[in-house]
């Protein structure tokens, strides 16, 4: 009994990891660019692509492609900012949300009925060796890949977080996110700021690509629902905290596999859609958002 | 080295500035003076490339920077300390300061920078760690002309350095504003506070409703009627 609730929890934190992960490049790019890119599913899914291509064609270890997953999706975001977002972020900011939901809707089916044409619609997914290799402890499972995972999940946080605490180039980032005039009375060049946070948003999202396809499968049409998860991570969490996403997409992988476990399948989502809908209207900034 | 040459500047079909003209020289001190809403803060976003004028021009040190990003403009040595002061409350002192040298020639600079404003502002060395949110408002202005210098500006533009704070916080504001003048800094600053606003300038200009009404030395203004009478209440 208690193992088995043991196991649930450790499941819910390492799919919960990942949560975290596809969320953390859409709450930094909302949180400096002020615009909401409801394509950042679709640079999962291009991501998970990318690793499978280089493990079907080369025999790329999956964690291994991480290396080429980073800068690959790296650039598809910065052109997808120079061509088309960085138009909307010379407006204000409502209308920035706004024709930002647009060009995200628009780019969502254009990437959809791209990888449809280049891939077909099959499923995918990758199986090296160690596929189903696990560690035991205490009677609790810890599959290799889904540990991995949650390393992976771990040090992508790390990693911003140095980026944004240590660099120039993080700290101008940060300034630009709290008052883009004042950073670019700074002497900050805010148009590379922009470029840089979204390039790297797309970078986090290629990386939980590579994670949802070795975890589970890949298709053309898994972007909506990786989106829809990342943004109740993302409001889970609140602005402004790069620790607290990947802790509320944890809370949340949690929540739903514990509801799973005890009431059936079918609650999974609901559960962790009632949780976002109460932190929404009792505590909107987030669970670990600074209040305004 | 700055040459505003009539300037009309509009918020989308809101025109708020008409034919503005005004000149910093080297090393000197110049003043923009005029009641609330009179278009001080629209000209000095225009000069840094937050606005663009719908027509005029703009040079600094003889470059055209009607158009220029307002970046480069800061990297030429042309930095404005805004009204609302331009500290970032998530950072603290030290970041903020750090920031302020972002430009390539300034990073160089940096700690050398950081002495000197160390030295101009004691209590901002005390508070390094501390986040600039949690500065009290003579301390942040402070902060925000400290950031300025980290930049080793040629021209420095102050929007109401005096807005908001109490009367000796005020005189210590300008006496600062005298020392890095005498430093070879040019200085353009803009003050409700006529008073001492042309106290310390050379030359000044009166804006009123979007356009120079007067200008004159400092010394002759303050002697005039017509702004006694309208802004000293004499
Ligand atoms: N963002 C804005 N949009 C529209 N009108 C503005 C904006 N900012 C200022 N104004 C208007 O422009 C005029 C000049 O304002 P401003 O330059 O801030 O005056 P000052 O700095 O001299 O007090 C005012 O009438 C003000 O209402
Ligand atoms: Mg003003």
């Amino acid at each position: 009994m208690f193992e088995i609730i043991a196991q649930n929890i450790v499941s819910g934190i390492m799919v919960g990891a990942l949560y975290g992960l596809a969320a953390l490049g859409l709450s930094l790019v909302f949180g400096v660019l002020k615009i909401l890119n409801v394509a950042h599913g679709e640079l999962i899914m291009l991501g998970g692509y990318t690793t499978f291509w280089l493990f079907n064609l080369y025999g790329l270890d999956p964690f291994v492609s991480l290396l080429v997953v980073l800068p690959t999706i790296f650039v598809v975001g910065w052109l997808l900012h120079q061509g088309l977002f960085s138009r909307v972020v010379q407006l204000d900011e409502e209308n920035r949300i706004k024709n930002s939901l647009l060009i995200g809707f628009g780019l969502t089916l254009v990437l959809q009925n791209l990888a449809i044409q280049l891939w077909t619609a099959d499923e995918r997914s990758v199986t090296p060796a160690y596929a189903t290799a696990a560690l035991e402890l205490g009677g609790v499972r810890l599959p290799v890949i889904r540990l991995a995972g949650l390393i992976i999940a771990f040090l992508a946080v790390a990693g911003l977080e140095l980026f944004l605490n240590r660099s120039y180039w993080g700290k101008a980032v940060r300034a630009t996110a709290e008052d883009w005039q004042t950073a670019a009375l700074t002497g900050i060049n805010i148009k590379t700021t922009y470029l840089l946070t979204f390039g790297l948003g797309a970078s986090l999202a290629g990386i939980a690509g590579t994670l949802v396809t070795v975890s589970f499968s890949i298709s053309p049409f898994i972007g909506l629902q990786w989106t829809l998860k990342a943004l109740i991570v993302v409001v889970l969490a609140g602005l402004g905290s790069i620790g607290g996403v990947l802790a509320a997409g944890i809370l949340l992988g949690v929540t739903e596999s514990l509801s799973a476990y005890y009431w059936g399948g079918e609650y999974r989502e609901l559960v962790g859609l009632i949780i976002f809908l109460i932190v929404l209207s009792v505590r909107p900034q987030g669970l670990f958002g600074a209040s305004e | 080295m700055l040459h505003i040459s009539r300037i009309d500047v509009a918020y989308g079909d809101l025109q708020v500035l008409w034919d503005v003209s005004l000149e910093v020289g080297p090393k000197s001190v110049v003043a923009m003076v005029g009641p609330n809403g009179a278009g001080k803060t629209t000209t000095l976003r225009a000069v840094m490339g937050l606005l663009r004028p719908a027509q005029g021009r703009i040079t600094f040190m003889g470059q055209d920077i009607t158009q220029t990003p307002t970046h480069e403009i800061v990297n030429m040595g042309l930095c404005l300390v805004p009204e609302w002061r331009g500290t970032f409350s998530t950072l603290t002192v030290l970041e903020n300061l750090e920031l302020g040298a972002f430009p390539k020639a300034a990073r160089a600079k940096k700690t050398e920078s950081m002495q000197r404003v160390f030295e101009i502002f004691p209590i901002l060395a005390e508070r390094q760690s501390q986040r600039a949110g949690t500065l009290s408002g003579g301390q942040r202005q402070m902060l925000a002309i400290g950031r300025a210098l980290m930049l080793q500006p040629k021209l420095l533009i102050l929007d109401e350095p005096s807005l908001g704070l109490a009367p000796l916080i005020v005189d210590d504001i300008f006496k600062v504003i005298k020392q890095i003048s005498t430093e070879g800094i040019s200085i353009l600053v803009v003050e409700q506070n006529v008073n001492m606003a042309l106290e310390i300038a050379q030359y000044a200009y009166v804006i009123e409703t979007g356009r120079i009404v007067q200008h004159d030395t400092g010394a002759k203004l303050l002697t005039d009627e017509r702004v006694r009478s309208a802004y000293m209440g004499i």
